[in-house]
């Protein structure tokens, strides 16, 4: 079922960057990109190297190549940060080989359970923490975060929890990101703009 | 109150390196030269941090709560914000965030065990930071004398580290040695006590720097259609 839930997330994403106007008129929107293979996007033939596998590739209208990595949970994309990081590290040199060219970007799904960015056990990095570092841009169901909207949403979530320590109104992390719940709710919770 | 111990190596770190807040520290390295006085603090900060790192050990106890280890994070950079830089470490600041974490009368046991864990999880962050600056300042510096250097810190530090940093300090060389790291890649790539994965990531960054033909590429540009492919160190 995963496996299942996980092919229908990159297809639903594929759809919505064609619905959306992003892909360039004269590039194919290429899903399961393989190492070393070339990939004819318009004017440019390309290749996913050093990346193993890329979920989407595609010529934007802004003229960058885009790669993407799709997951279709939150959880699925920690999973994948913490078991395999080089995919992520990979993607990171494909896209420095060429940085006025390329953009790279990590897809989830659904807001469900979107908290889980936040979460990080053990030598673990949050994976909201991870992308900020790593100037890397994350979609959430149909919700396109930049890198700075991505930053001030970990500094208000920090500043929240804080101030929850500090005046002693602290409870639990469950309850706490109960309040968040979907973007809207954390646009209401924590006062940042989102959406 | 049963103390833990700073090691001497992260004391008095430079700033901005020595910043224990991670989102704070980004945001002034990001703005960082990489002119070689910098690299050079750097590397140096590094070499620090790794041998502070043989010192501690991130392995959480079993006395910390299992929903503050979920969801560490924060906690950790409210301490963070409560000790700046590592040299105002204190047992009692770790013990005040307890009590406002909701834990009434922390054990003397559960502060040590999240003071040393919080230690051992800055200094990783540090390290990680400082990593990946020196990966983007050096990249594919092969001859420099700072790579040079750095691949000696690796080689020193290499075997001692565990896996996690190990994986890190391999993919840094091969994109700040190049060539130059082969030697290291090899050695790692035949060392059968090392695990299978990161004797396969050392293979794999051989053959990155090395091409299929086992030959160091180089960039192919064809006009008017761009060929991207991966640059070598002749480029």
């Amino acid at each position: 079922m995963d496996q299942f839930d996980q092919v229908l997330a990159e297809l639903r994403h594929a759809n919505q960057l064609y619905q959306s106007g992003v892909v360039a008129k004269e590039s194919p929107i290429i899903t399961s990109a393989k190492l070393g293979r070339q990939y004819n996007l318009g004017p440019y033939l390309t290749q996913i190297d050093p990346v193993p596998e890329g979920d989407v590739l595609y010529l934007g209208t802004d003229g960058l190549i885009h790669l993407h990595e799709v997951k279709n949970t939150a959880k699925a994309l920690r999973e994948k940060l913490k078991k395999h990081p080089q995919q992520l590290t990979r993607m990171l040199q494909w896209r420095q080989k060429a940085k006025d060219k390329r953009e790279i970007r990590m897809v989830v799904g659904t807001e469900m359970g979107w908290t889980q960015v936040f979460a990080a056990r053990s030598e673990e990095i949050a994976v909201l923490a991870i992308l900020i570092n790593e100037e890397v841009p994350l979609t959430i169901g149909e919700i396109n975060l930049s890198v700075p909207r991505m930053d001030d949403l970990w500094n208000r979530a920090e500043s929240k929890v804080h101030q929850m320590f500090a005046q002693g109104t602290w409870s639990n992390w469950n309850s706490f990101y109960q309040q968040m719940r979907t973007l809207k709710d954390t646009e209401i919770f924590l006062g940042v703009h989102l959406l | 109150m049963k103390t833990t111990y700073v090691p001497k190596e992260l004391l008095n770190l430079p700033s901005p390196w020595g910043m224990t807040h991670g989102m704070s520290r980004l945001a002034v390295i990001r703005r960082l030269s990489d002119n070689p006085s910098q690299v050079k603090k750097a590397l140096n900060v590094l070499e620090r941090c790794l041998s502070a790192l043989l010192q501690l050990d991130i392995s959480p106890s079993d006395s910390l709560p299992a929903d503050m280890m979920e969801y560490w994070d924060f906690s950790a950079s409210y301490l963070a914000r409560k000790m700046p830089a590592l040299d105002k470490f204190e047992m009692l600041k770790v013990q005040e965030f307890l009590v406002q974490y909701g834990i009434n009368e922390p054990s003397e046991t559960l502060t040590f065990d999240v003071a040393s864990y919080w230690l051992c999880w800055v200094t990783r962050d540090i390290y990680r930071a400082t990593l990946s600056w020196l990966r983007d300042a050096l990249r594919e510096a092969g001859d420099s004398p700072q790579a040079t250097r750095f691949l000696r810190i690796v080689r020193r530090y290499y075997w001692q580290v565990d896996e996690s940093i190990k994986q890190s300090l391999l993919l840094a060389s091969a994109s700040i040695g190049w060539q130059k790291a082969l030697p290291l890649l090899k050695s790692i790539e035949h060392n059968y006590s090392t695990c299978p994965q990161l004797r396969q990531a050392a293979q794999d960054y051989q053959q990155w720097i090395l091409g299929p033909e086992g030959k160091t590429k180089a960039v192919v540009r064809q006009t008017p259609q761009f060929v991207l492919t991966m640059a070598g160190a002749g480029d």
